[in-house]
Parts: C-alpha cells; sequence; structure tokens
C-alpha cells in the first residue's frame, strides 16, 4: 500500500465519520424529533369550526387557537382525582418550560360536563390552578359543538349514572394543538411533568 | 448468645392469646392527606397508606366525616385512553400488608366540603371496618408536593 493509497483511505474513512456524525448531530428538517412521553401525529389534524364559551361569556372559537401552541385537556369539575392532578401536572409543565426560557403553551381545560359546569364556574376553577390557564365549556346551544370538537379530536367521552348523580368517563390525554390550529400530538399517561416539558420543548422550537 | 433474648422479644405478642377480631388494633395509617381544591369546588379527594400489622385481613367498608356531605371509596381506572372512576363498596387489607390510596388512582371521594377548606386545615375521616371497629383519622389538607406554586401562585390567595 502506498502513501497515496493511504491518504485516499484516510480521508474516505474521516469523510464517513463526518457523515455519521452530521448524520446524528443533525437530523434532517423532516425528520420528526424524538419523543419520550408524547405521540406526534404523522399527519396534523385540523380542528373543526366550533364555538365554546369562556368564563366572561365570550366565544371561544377555532380562531383563538391561531398563531400560538395550546395544551388542551378535557374534564369536568366534578373530578376529584385525574382532573386536579393533571391540572397540577399542567401548571409544573407551565413552570419547567418557563424556567428554560421558553414560551409555554396556552393551557385550556375543556368541561365536557356543561350540565353541572357553566362557562364562569369552569373559568373560576383552573384559576386556582394557574391564573393564566383558560377554562372554556359549551353553552346554551354550543352543546352540538362540544361534541363536534371532541368527535374531531377521538377525544371520547361519556356520562354513566351513580349513585343520585352521574359520573363522568372521560379522556386522560392531553393534546398539543399547533398554531395553525392543528393537533399536532398527544400526551397519554401516565404523565410525567418534566418528559412532557422537554417534549414541548423539542416540539415548540422545532 | 446475645440475639437470643431479642428473637423471644420478637415471638412473644403472639403467645399472649390468639389473634380475634375483638383485639384488632385499628389501621396504621401513613401520609394521609387531603389534596386542596379550588375554593369552588364540590368533590375533594383522599389519599394515604393504610397498613393492617395484624394476622387477620381487615375491611374497610364505609367513610363518613362532619366535614363532608358524603365520603366514598373510588378508584380511577384507565382504559385505552379514557379514564373512569369506580365505586369501591369495601377496601380489603391483609395481614401485615398495606394498601394505597394515591393519586390516579384509589381515593377517597369528598362530596361537598361543609366549609372552604385551605392548605394547612385539617378535616377528620371516621373509617369503619367489617370487624365492627372503628377509627377517627385527622388529616391535613395541602397542596400536592410538587408544584409550579412557586411560580405561579403566591400572592393570588
Amino acid at each position: 500500500m502506498n502513501r497515496n493509497t493511504l491518504m485516499i483511505l484516510l480521508v474516505a474513512a474521516l469523510a464517513g465519520i463526518a457523515g455519521i456524525l452530521a448524520g446524528t448531530l443533525l437530523p434532517g428538517p423532516a425528520e420528526p424529533p424524538v419523543l419520550s412521553a408524547g405521540t406526534q401525529l404523522g399527519e396534523p389534524r385540523p380542528l373543526p369550526d366550533f364555538q365554546l364559551t369562556n368564563g366572561d361569556g365570550t366565544p371561544f372559537t377555532r380562531q383563538d387557537f391561531n398563531g400560538e401552541w395550546h395544551l388542551v385537556f378535557f374534564g369536568f369539575t366534578h373530578c376529584p382525582d385525574v382532573c386536579p392532578n393533571t391540572l397540577f401536572l399542567l401548571d409544573r409543565v407551565v413552570a419547567q418550560l418557563e424556567q428554560s426560557g421558553i414560551t409555554p403553551p396556552q393551557v385550556v381545560f375543556v368541561s365536557v360536563d356543561p350540565e353541572r359546569d357553566t362557562p364562569e364556574q369552569v373559568a373560576q376553577y383552573v384559576e386556582y390552578f394557574n391564573e393564566d390557564f383558560l377554562g372554556v365549556t359549551a353553552h346554551g346551544s354550543d352543546i352540538g359543538n362540544l361534541q363536534r370538537l371532541t368527535q374531531a379530536l377521538s377525544v371520547a367521552y361519556e356520562f354513566r349514572p351513580e349513585g343520585d348523580g352521574y359520573t363522568v368517563i372521560h379522556s386522560s390525554a392531553v393534546l398539543l394543538v399547533d398554531p395553525a390550529a392543528r393537533m399536532h400530538a398527544i400526551f397519554t399517561p401516565p404523565l410525567k411533568a418534566a418528559d412532557i416539558a422537554a417534549d414541548l420543548a423539542l416540539l415548540i422550537s422545532n | 448468645m446475645t440475639f437470643m433474648p431479642l428473637l423471644l422479644l420478637v415471638v412473644s405478642p403472639q403467645v399472649d392469646g390468639p389473634p380475634s377480631d375483638k383485639t384488632t388494633a385499628p389501621l396504621r395509617i401513613e401520609n394521609a392527606w387531603v389534596r386542596e381544591a379550588p375554593p369552588t369546588a364540590k368533590v375533594m379527594a383522599a389519599y394515604g397508606t393504610f397498613c393492617n400489622d395484624n394476622e387477620t385481613a381487615v375491611k374497610l367498608t364505609t367513610v363518613s366525616s362532619d366535614d363532608f356531605d358524603s365520603v366514598e371509596m373510588h378508584v380511577s381506572v384507565e382504559t385505552g385512553n379514557a379514564v373512569s372512576m369506580e365505586r369501591l363498596k369495601d377496601v380489603a387489607i391483609g395481614p401485615h400488608d398495606c394498601v394505597d390510596f394515591a393519586p390516579g388512582g384509589r381515593h377517597f371521594m369528598l362530596f361537598a366540603p361543609s366549609r372552604p377548606l385551605r392548605s394547612g386545615d385539617t378535616v377528620s375521616l371516621t373509617l369503619q371496618l367489617a370487624n365492627g371497629n372503628a377509627m377517627k383519622v385527622t388529616l391535613p389538607v395541602r397542596r400536592p408536593e410538587e408544584t409550579g406554586q412557586q411560580h405561579n401562585h403566591d400572592g393570588h390567595h
């Protein structure tokens, strides 16, 4: 093996190593980030047109999702365990992102129980967990809108009689909606604040 | 042989007489707490670890409280991506076993607090056991340990 051959081999080897490094360190723009907790949708799913109601009585519509990332959770206020757990967790997620200098998504809690929850009650309820959280639900003729939104997002819920009243079986997932009002990723239990914050840091800054 | 007296100490309680329901000690309860809820919340939840140090199983049947309209035992159940709550008629705790009531799982569902409850308040629950024993437990109301409260909540309440 003469010197030239050796040189060519060496250059080729270095180029190969550089290529491998570039491949690992600089993923192409089409590569979705690897998430630790969430699942990114292959194709973002546009939200349908809908109208719900904010705590102050103003409409909350698809347009409210434009221009900003949102985290959406569906529940009800007569929910002693999972809903407060999740809202406390989302408060921690927001705090962790803020500590990392990342603008957190706007958190929206949608009550699927407008029979018992008025928009005002829902807004008051979520304010306790974080004063920036939004609480919305259906009001009057909005009921069909709530169904349209949940169906489009595959968010199931149903009412089941219990004692004198009823309980609500509801989705435990947290949905990430992108600034183009499309469902972008889904976080399903077990939910961990640090993992969700890490995933959001990747997705939002991507 | 220095370990003999120790060994005797360990076994001696068992020679006092056969265990019976009448002498069953109350449950040993660890880390019991009620999660603070929004002031308008009509339901709250209590958690804790309930240990049975006895030789026979005990069964928790009903729970009552002066601080709430009613109390039920429930479990949150994940099926697929949906979560439902199922009522537990009773909760059995085997001999020398513990049962956890923890967020996302078993919990005491506390209906309609009789007064607004904030962190630092205490409430009491009366636990009724199938063997006829009852015990009153005092639980602190508090926020979950890990929250972003120092970041978002100071000064609002």
